[in-house]
């Protein structure tokens, strides 16, 4: 009897333990996630890419944390001026890419960031890495939308991506507006699985779209 | 019992309510105390962690307690992992980083070499560069020209003259191993091309002195290309311009551990000599047929078999009006055949090795003569082989440090036949040993000191030369680098039936002393570098064949190269200086020879057009004069005389498209645009009172292209193998 309460008392304790690191876990992420919206400067988001990979390295089973490190670098990519750091970017970004679609196998979200780092590749040297980046950055959109036809920034990737295409490349701004148009359907319906999942990319949806249209 | 499970309730309690909270702060620096900034600094294990601000102070609070790891993590740094013990109040951590292995900040040993490469990043080109390149046409050696130290004005000859040295003087190795003809068939008063399209070497490295022991027989220049490995994706490839046309396929396998791949291709200039006036009257207009096929097999986890074979067949004759108005008539009938099998692979960590072996063989049959009418069968023909093997291994100690060694056995033969002499063949077993070693003293200071031995049967005579070279970084950018070594190679087969069938002379020797500044940041790069060169035992004809030649070069050279400075635009510059006397061949004295100009000067640009995915580039090479011989001359004057100098203009343009999912290029070239005149030399009648220059066959030439890739469609592969 006493042996049945005490193991029945570890167990609840046990799960008492992990409820709360899963709540630690959970106000770690929120925390990194708060303002990602408003971040202006690669230093901002280098902060955040520190805290992502702080979460990261304390729960090495979690994709979410990977994910957004590999965001950030994205992020940093776009905004940072420094062209020396733009190849360094591209290797942190892939290398905790593929970490993500190994802790979680074809997800949408995460080939949406893949094709975005193909992108990256890019523009790093589009006369070099466009004829191999190109097609692939293209593939992988491709399986994201395919993986989750509902997901509001599989389709803001792809349209941005064909609305930047020179036409002979398979590009068109016509195409492109409309995409980032269903993403923006999309993201107004769109309801992430919890306060820590993929929820960016509808300002900055609307953003180009507005720029699209005024032209 | 019940006490255990209190103390054990107690623990637990104790987490929460004892919990005292430290607080670590301090600054993260480089070792020279600079402040990092952006660097992630955190408790192992634990969510506790921060940011380093602009000057790369930091702090953060912790509720953890004792033993514990403090980890500092920063892009392009090593990270720094510290067990501490906390135990509340403020604890000081100040840590220092060191910069992580760059290849950006290790010194090369640039002396005398150029290299291209796309999987090392400080070099001064890249593989496309090499085809992007105007005035090359899509011809290796002929963007090597736009390098200061190769001659721009031997549009008449055949080969790559570096430095003052002739054209057999420069040596191309594939994979290490020796190529015996790199360019097509010889024709009096052309420039060759290379034989080999330039898509298929990873690197070249285009030594213009001072290279390394494991190359020998080039007393110039080393052209050291590295074939490529597995390629990215099954392929289809198709050619087709105003000269002929090609298809090409390869394909990858599913584990991407074996590829197979083959082109074939034919040309023919009939078409373009009918539409443009040629000045010399063909016999045959220029026409080759060539195929190759390659195959590469990965063994096991970090070795690579390499095949690669090729066959060509080409078929050129012409007459020329000599200056009494009698014909010149010459054809030459080429058949080549080219294999290379190589493997390399480490063994262990520490050990790498790369065997390799080769089979070539050269066949021409010549029909020339003096004649008023029709070619008469003054027929000859030449043959020439060669047949080797090769073994280096290298050892590496650390990260930078390694020794190389290796041997390698050429058989190789040279036969003349002659319809009134019958067949004479040469036939020679050489064979070399080497050894070499990369010193680095620090990541700034490498020595590379070797020693080569070569022994050839046919001339019974072994010669050992030592190399070495020096490479200081002076500071990020920059560093300087010097070279010396001596070069010995056989002399040349043909000077032997050129001259009755004279006895086979000895080793001639170059002695080069080479220093060079670098400086290359991101997008720019500057070179200079001077350089002498002292050539003895070369060979003379006159008489018999001896070893009394002797000589000197020196000269000094620019490289400005800027992709920085104007938007969308690559160009460089180059300049070369060169002063040169050489007594050898048939010369009586000393003299400047005719394969050299004083002043040579190469302008490339480039410049891309993303809006209409369109790149123009043009080439402006420029030479004083070359020497040519003038029979009216005294023999105090020989050689003095100068033809005008050279001017050449070459544009090109390709547009990159995609037609039905094939990457499409159209490409459209010129080479000398404003049809300035060249002139390579004189041909003077036998009485030395006429003469008639010798000139390109036309002022212009032309080409328009276009060239497909079609990527097999592998989508989910790829997908699968990109990580």
């Amino acid at each position: 009897m006493k042996k049945g309460l005490l193991s029945l008392l570890f167990l609840s304790l046990a799960l008492a333990v992990s409820a709360q690191a899963n709540d630690k876990f959970v106000k770690a992420m929120e925390k990194a996630l708060a303002g990602l919206d408003s971040m202006k400067t690669p230093e901002q988001w280098l902060a955040k890419s520190n805290m992502f990979e702080r979460i990261a390295q304390k729960e090495p089973g979690e994709w979410l944390p990977v994910y957004y490190v590999g965001l950030c670098q994205s992020m940093i990519f776009n905004l940072d001026q420094d062209v020396s750091k733009h190849e360094p970017l591209c290797d942190k970004a892939d290398k905790f890419l593929a970490l993500a679609d190994s802790l979680n196998p074809n997800n949408s979200e995460v080939y949406v960031l893949r094709s975005m780092a193909a992108g990256m590749r890019i523009r790093l040297n589009p006369m070099v890495n466009g004829q191999k980046y190109g097609p692939l950055s293209g593939m992988l959109i491709d399986k994201a939308l395919q993986l989750d036809p509902e997901n509001p920034r599989a389709y803001m990737q792809k349209g941005i991506g064909i609305y930047f295409t020179p036409p002979q490349w398979g590009g068109s701004p016509e195409k492109g507006k409309e995409l980032m148009e269903t993403a923006a359907q999309k993201f107004d319906t769109f309801k992430p699985a919890s306060s820590i999942h993929p929820a960016w990319g509808k300002s900055a949806n609307a953003y180009i779209l507005d720029m699209a249209k005024g032209k | 019992m019940k006490k255990q499970l209190l103390l054990c309730l107690c623990c637990v309690g104790a987490l929460s309510a004892f919990a005292q909270t430290t607080l670590i702060k301090g600054r993260v620096t480089d070792p020279s105390k600079n402040g990092l900034p952006g660097a992630n600094i955190f408790l192992r294990d634990t969510y506790d962690g921060a940011t380093s601000d602009a000057e790369g102070n930091f702090q953060f609070e912790t509720e953890e307690s004792g033993a514990q790891i403090l980890q500092v993590t920063f892009l392009g740094f090593d990270s720094l992992v510290q067990q501490v013990t906390l135990s509340g109040g403020t604890f000081a951590f100040n840590p220092v980083l060191r910069e992580a292995f760059n290849e950006l900040k290790v010194v090369v040993i640039s002396a005398g070499a150029f290299e291209a490469s796309d999987e090392k990043k400080v070099t001064v080109l890249k593989p496309l560069d090499i085809v992007t390149t105007a005035s090359a046409g899509g011809d290796t050696y002929g963007a090597l020209k736009t390098l200061p130290g190769a001659q721009v004005s031997t549009g008449d000859q055949e080969g790559l003259f570096v430095r003052g040295g002739s054209g057999t003087e420069a040596q191309t190795f594939i994979d290490g191993m020796l190529v015996r003809n790199p360019f097509f068939a010889n024709t009096p008063d052309f420039a060759s091309r290379g034989r080999f399209n330039p898509f298929l070497f990873k690197g070249t490295v285009f030594s213009t002195g001072g290279y390394s022991a494991q190359y020998g027989q080039g007393m110039s220049s080393a052209l050291i290309l590295d074939s490529q490995d597995l390629p990215e994706r099954s392929a289809g490839t198709l050619a087709l311009s105003c000269v002929g046309l090609g298809f090409g396929q390869q394909k990858l396998w599913k584990d991407k551990g074996r590829a197979i791949g083959g082109n074939v291709n034919y040309s023919n200039l009939a078409p373009y000599f009918w539409l443009v006036k040629q000045t010399p009257e063909f016999t045959h207009k220029p026409e080759s047929v060539g195929t190759e096929a390659f195959f590469r097999q990965q063994t096991g986890k970090t070795g690579l078999l390499k095949f690669y074979g090729y066959y060509n067949y080409s078929n050129v004759g012409f007459n020329t009006v000599a200056p009494d108005g009698s014909k010149f008539g010459f054809a030459v009938k080429n058949q080549n055949v080219y294999t290379n099998l190589s493997w390399s692979g480490l063994l262990g960590e520490q050990w790498k090795l790369k065997l390799g072996s080769s089979y070539a063989r050269d066949w021409n049959n010549i029909r020339s003569s003096y004649n008023t009418g029709a070619i008469l069968p003054d027929t000859f023909r030449l043959y020439n082989s060669l047949a080797q093997v090769r073994a280096v291994a290298t050892r590496f100690f650390g990260r930078l440090t390694s020794l190389r060694f290796g041997a390698e056995y050429q058989y190789s033969t040279d036969a003349f036949d002659n319809q009134y002499f019958g067949v004479s063949t040469l036939r020679d077993n050489y064979s070399a040993a080497f050894a070499e070693t990369d010193l680095y003293v620090t990541t700034k200071l490498v020595a590379r000191l070797g020693l080569r031995a070569e022994h050839s049967s046919l001339l019974d005579a072994g010669r050992l030369s030592p190399r070495a070279s020096l490479a200081y970084k002076l500071g990020d950018a920059d560093q300087v680098s010097f070279a010396w070594g001596h070069f010995y190679q056989k002399g040349d087969s043909l000077l032997r039936w050129q001259n009755q069938y004279a006895a086979v002379p000895g080793f001639q020797r170059a002695e080069h002393f080479i220093l060079n500044y670098q400086y290359i940041l991101a997008d720019r790069t500057f070179r200079v570098e001077g350089f002498y060169k002292k050539y003895d035992q070369l060979v003379t004809t006159l008489g018999s064949l001896q070893n009394d030649g002797s000589g000197y070069a020196q000269g000094l050279e620019l490289f400005f190269r800027d992709k920085k400075s104007l938007k969308n635009t690559d160009f460089w510059v180059s300049y070369s200086w060169l002063d040169t006397k050489r007594k050898f061949q048939w010369y009586p004295l000393e003299a400047q020879p005719t394969f050299a100009a004083n002043h040579v000067a190469s302008l490339v640009a480039k410049h891309y057009f993303p809006k209409i995915r369109t790149s123009f580039g043009f080439t402006y090479n420029y030479a004083t004069g070359r020497p040519y011989f003038n029979p009216n001359q005294p023999e105090a004057a020989f050689l003095t005389d100068r033809t005008p100098d050279y001017h050449n203009l070459s544009l090109n343009a390709s547009y990159l498209t995609m037609i039905r999912g094939a990457f499409t290029v159209f490409v459209l070239g010129v080479s000398n645009a404003l049809g300035q005149e060249q002139i390579f030399g004189y041909r003077y009648s036998p009485d030395g009172a006429m003469r008639t220059a010798i000139s390109p066959a036309a002022k212009r030439f032309v080409f328009v292209g276009a060239f497909m890739s079609w990527g097999i469609d592998r989508r989910q592969e790829v997908l699968d193998n990109q990580n």
